[in-house]
């Protein structure tokens, strides 16, 4: 038999067990006091001189000392152990959510470009509608197609991912140019507000790694800043910069932010911010989850910070720079 | 002309989907964000609501019983990525009329709309001189969708009318599930006569002493319901 329990039935029932200890644990410590008294008292009342029963009093205390050491010592190993069993099922919970969370994303994510794509079809084939209105189609179509791409796409790699298959060409690549490149790929992708990008990105940045995994994690970066605009325009500031043996990539943009608790979850795969029923933005929860494990399978890391929701937020993709990458590997 | 208000937060669907019913001869009116459309709703007469679920803002459930709790019937057809039987129930007992799941063909889109028009068309039609009916000092009104029982006057939806009207109108006969759903819902044939059920228990709660015991909308075990006025 299965039993399934809630974040809040776990919590409910730890508080419970936690009382339940606690209150034997008190009960124990009255109750051995008492004893103690009742043996002080038997001992006087048969005539034993005050020393004997002074030395018994000392002896019955540290005796209760040693017991409610013990006591305070399995309590909390009990509260510890209760802990780790609340806290595990609070994570298996928030995991079901976003998992399903996902599941909802790619369900929607998956069906709405194919129901557009079969609209615009029989649009195509449907004699009351206007060559004027049909030649809006195929490049609504090819949005969708798309889409569908990058979504069939950023599954097939997560799950790489996860199976361990995923293999890393160890090639020098110019992350000056590959920004360059996301960034008029960015420009000539459709979005629903104008895009602003201001650029400071300094010439010859080289690192080494796979070139298609590294142009992924800085699209899904840029794409991100993009997306999560405020709603009148994505304004981009993105610099690069070498240093310290480091190539550093930072993109901050005017957009809605994230709260500190966002934060911590951004990266995680599936994570998407807020409840899918009421999505305001496309997406899977994939992008940045395979942005970090990408940068991280080169060495470096990202950190996403944002001062709250509506203030926008800066993502920074360090890389080891090609020099002292090379220095460090031959030893 | 027929107005349809149409909720769809993706850009290139909405566009589609716009071009074929305003070819159908429909107008159409698009709104992309759920916060927009109960406000859009009020300043416009619709005939019909055509609305994805997942929308950014408020979502399509939560709009449909707002809609419905501010005293409308105009029939709403849920256009979704949900596909499962619960969900397609909660659609329905959210106040939704019909339920589409992407991707479908613009032709079956069409015919559901055409459907839910036709069958408006036969709940609004004449009931042999009276809009009311009256049984054992309860009433139900096919206009107004209101009724009155023991426990007082209830608002009803379009389909719980449509369910209690189908039964009265063969009143002593037994009709099925199956047919219930047919004349209620449309052609297409839903995944469960659970949906039927429910429907049943609203309206055994608003005319029935003891809706355990029920004795106007009686179940026939093992066929479907009938309902006896006396």
């Amino acid at each position: 038999m299965r039993i399934r329990l809630s974040a809040r039935t776990a919590l409910g029932l730890f508080i419970a067990m936690t009382v339940v200890v606690v209150a034997l644990a008190a009960w124990w410590i009255v109750f051995m006091a008492q004893l103690t008294d009742e043996k002080v008292e038997m001992a006087e009342s048969l005539g034993a001189d005050d020393e004997y029963v002074e030395a018994m009093h000392q002896q019955e205390i540290r005796r209760q000392i040693m017991l409610g050491m013990e006591g305070v010592f399995f309590l909390l190993l009990f509260l510890f152990g209760a802990w780790l069993i609340y806290r595990s099922l609070v994570a298996d919970e928030e995991r079901k959510r976003q998992q399903q969370n996902f599941l909802m994303a790619v369900t929607h994510e998956l069906k709405t470009p194919l129901a557009s794509l079969n609209i615009y079809l029989d649009t195509l084939r449907s004699a009351k509608i206007s060559p004027e209105k049909k030649d809006k189609a195929l490049p609504r179509m090819k949005q969708d197609i798309l889409r569908l791409e990058k979504l069939v796409d950023d599954i097939l790699e997560a799950g790489r991912l996860d199976r361990q298959e995923y293999r890393l060409a160890n090639e020098p690549v110019s992350l000056s140019e590959l920004v360059t490149e996301c960034l008029n790929d960015l420009a000539n992708r459709p979005l629903d507000v104008p895009l602003q990008v201001n650029r400071d990105l300094v010439n010859g940045a080289m690192i080494t790694g796979d070139r298609r995994a590294i142009k992924r994690a800085v699209t899904a970066v840029l794409d991100n800043a993009a997306k999560y605009h405020d709603g009148k325009r994505a304004e981009l500031d993105v610099a690069l910069e070498v240093g310290d043996g480091r190539v550093v990539l930072t993109v901050t943009d005017g957009g809605i932010g994230f709260s500190r608790r966002d934060a911590e979850a951004i990266f995680d795969r599936f994570y998407r911010v807020g409840s899918e029923m009421t999505r305001k933005y496309a997406g899977s929860g994939l992008g940045l989850y395979l942005c970090r494990e990408i940068v991280r399978a080169h060495g470096g890391d990202v950190t996403a910070e944002s001062r709250g929701a509506g203030m926008g937020s800066t993502f920074t993709l360090t890389f080891v720079a090609r020099q002292k990458y090379e220095n460090s590997t031959t030893g | 002309m027929r107005t349809v208000l149409l909720v769809e937060d993706d850009i290139n669907l909405a566009d589609g989907l716009t071009m074929n019913l305003e070819a159908e001869g429909y107008q159409v009116v698009t709104v992309s964000d759920g916060g927009q459309v109960l406000d859009v709703f009020r300043d416009g007469m619709f005939d019909l609501i055509l609305m994805d679920i997942m929308l950014p803002g408020v979502d399509g459930l939560t709009l449909c019983k707002r809609i419905r709790q501010e005293g409308h019937t105009l029939p709403i057809l849920f256009i979704t990525a949900k596909d499962s039987t619960d969900e397609k129930i909660e659609g329905l007992l959210a106040g939704g009329d019909d339920y589409i799941t992407k991707p479908f063909e613009v032709s079956e889109l069409l015919a559901r709309v055409q459907g839910i028009f036709r069958r408006q068309a036969w709940l609004g039609s004449e009931t042999g001189g009276t809009e009311r009916y009256e049984f054992d000092g309860r009433w139900i009104d096919y206009q107004t969708f209101e009724a009155e029982g023991p426990g007082g006057k209830f608002a009803l939806s379009r389909k719980e009318c449509m369910v209690a009207r189908y039964l009265i109108e063969r009143e002593g006969q037994v009709v099925s599930r199956d047919q219930l759903l047919d004349a209620v819902w449309g052609y297409h044939i839903y995944p469960t006569t659970r949906t039927v059920d429910n429907f049943i228990l609203k309206l055994r709660k608003i005319f029935e002493n003891d809706p355990k015991s029920p004795v106007f909308f009686k179940t026939i075990r093992g066929v479907g319901y009938s309902f006896r006025g006396e």
